[in-house]
């Protein structure tokens, strides 16, 4: 005969699995709702720190611009009247679609103005968005460890 | 009579209405019990916890475009969905949700029809499915459809003979072809003195309904999809709804043919009364047929497709075998305990 009752013993041995694992929680993240928690040395986006007077620390040298591998800063500076031997920053700008996350601007730069975050939710309909302006690049330091993984 | 006439159209109103309810939360059912049972969530995005994905899904499918392919038998390839969605319905109209119930001075019976061939009346039905998938499987001018439709066909023959024989024991028992008449002559479910019977008619039923591990007519991994590749939109929607409604009539009769239906709630009508106990018999019905379900499902989630030959093995080898001591069985009972 081509089949044996007593194969009918691993059936319910398997049948016990699954109802074992019924009765368990599902692993899934529901990810917008629930994030998982990021390890302590992720590396996202490129920040912008602050001066204690909450303006950029940039001091605007260049270094960046100069290190990055895709030319994904750019820097415009113009010179102060008053104080000729300061530069003025009047834009800095990030290109996150660019950028790969090598973190050389942030060992370039001479006054620790540029870290790297935790972020990595860029997602966006508008590629010319993803060119971040000092403003958001400050936020999202000042985000950093409030986006904190909500899972338990 | 305008009152006969009511009732028949409220009774067949119900027998068509049943199925198409309880389908939709039932395909979300089961896709949430997978998912559980696979340790993830299931659909959950539509509706609270998803129970409107089906709807979503049969939206969807509505609004696909209507596709006969090149090289179609047309005219079958139409009728096939037909055949297999109307037979698998009108089985419904002799299906019994409970006996009968009396309420003020009327007594109305708690199923469409009573008809008194009613066991060979749904094994004819069935065997009419087998035609809707040969076409659709010819029709449709694909190897993998043909395939899918000629395993179905060697299939559905050979496990209906299986079905029968397990339930001309308890025809054999109860005396009776008619469905509601088996509920009531069952003082105890005939599962407990026909459990050969009960064995071999859920394998017969799985088979029958193409679910797993007898699922090897719409084997996705072999065949894509089976005998339904070709089709798209409603007409895919069609086979589903009546494989769905199938599972859903298989649970039915196994409860009401070997679970005794509402059993034990007669056995209590003399101590709580009539109407009471109707109450109780009903819920007692529906829960035997939703713990069946979730049966089904979970040896779905558990076991592997069978091979074609352990398939045809299984059939004619184990459950033929089985099937004719049932009918044994049932004969010696039938001269005995129930003389």
């Amino acid at each position: 005969m081509g089949f044996r009752f007593d194969s009918l013993l691993p059936i319910a041995r398997g049948l016990s699995v699954t109802l074992r694992e019924f009765f368990r929680r599902p692993v899934t993240i529901r990810y917008p709702e629930q994030k998982r928690p990021l390890s302590d040395i992720y590396r996202g986006a490129v920040g912008m720190r602050r001066r204690p007077d909450g303006r950029p620390k940039c001091v605007g040298c260049g270094l960046c611009e100069t290190a990055c591998p895709n030319e994904c800063i750019t820097i415009t500076t113009e010179s102060n009247p008053a104080q000729p031997t300061e530069k003025v920053v009047t834009s800095y700008t990030l290109d996150v679609g660019r950028c790969l996350f090598c973190s050389l601007c942030v060992e370039a730069c001479p006054v620790e103005a540029l870290e790297m975050t935790n972020a990595y939710n860029f997602s966006t309909n508008d590629r010319s968005t993803l060119i971040y302006d000092v403003d958001r690049l400050m936020d999202l330091v000042d985000k950093q460890g409030k986006e904190a993984a909500t899972l338990e | 009579m305008t009152e006969l006439v009511i009732t028949i159209l409220i009774k067949s109103a119900i027998a068509f209405v049943v199925p198409l309810l309880v389908v939709p939360p039932l395909i979300w059912g089961e896709r949430r019990l997978l998912g559980r049972i696979q340790s993830r969530v299931g659909p959950n995005r539509v509706g609270p916890m998803g129970v409107l994905q089906t709807l979503a899904d049969a939206v969807k499918l509505l609004g696909k475009e209507d596709i006969v392919p090149a090289g179609a038998d047309r005219s079958l390839f139409i009728l096939a969905p037909f055949l297999l969605l109307v037979p698998s319905f009108m089985a419904w109209s002799v299906v019994p949700i409970g006996t009968e119930l009396t309420i003020l001075g009327r007594t109305i019976g708690l199923y469409p029809t009573d008809v008194n061939v009613g066991v060979l009346y749904i094994l004819a039905l069935t065997s009419v499915a087998v035609y809707g998938i040969v076409m659709a499987g010819w029709a449709s001018n694909s190897k993998y459809a043909l395939l899918g439709s000629l395993r179905s066909s060697a299939q559905m023959i050979s496990y209906e003979i299986m079905l029968g024989l397990s339930l001309v024991g308890v025809v054999v028992l109860a005396g009776s072809l008619s469905l509601p008449e088996i509920v009531r002559q069952q003082q105890v479910p005939y599962a407990i003195p026909l459990f050969v019977g009960a064995f071999v008619f859920v394998c017969a039923a799985l088979a029958e309904t193409n679910r797993a591990p007898f699922d090897l007519p719409e084997a996705e991994t072999e065949l894509v999809s089976g005998y339904h590749v070709e089709y798209t939109g409603w007409r895919f929607a069609f086979f589903f709804l009546s494989e769905y409604a199938n599972m859903l009539l298989a649970s039915f009769l196994v409860s009401a043919v070997f679970l005794g239906g509402g059993w034990p709630a007669p056995l209590l009508e003399p101590m709580i009364g009539h109407l009471p106990a109707m109450f109780l018999a009903l819920v007692f019905m529906v829960t035997k047929v939703f713990l069946f379900l979730f049966f089904y499902i979970w040896l779905r989630a558990t076991l592997p497709r069978f091979r074609y030959d352990q398939l045809m093995n299984f059939c004619w080898k184990v459950l033929l075998p089985l099937g004719l001591l049932n009918v044994a069985i049932a004969t010696v009972l039938k001269l005995t305990i129930y003389a």
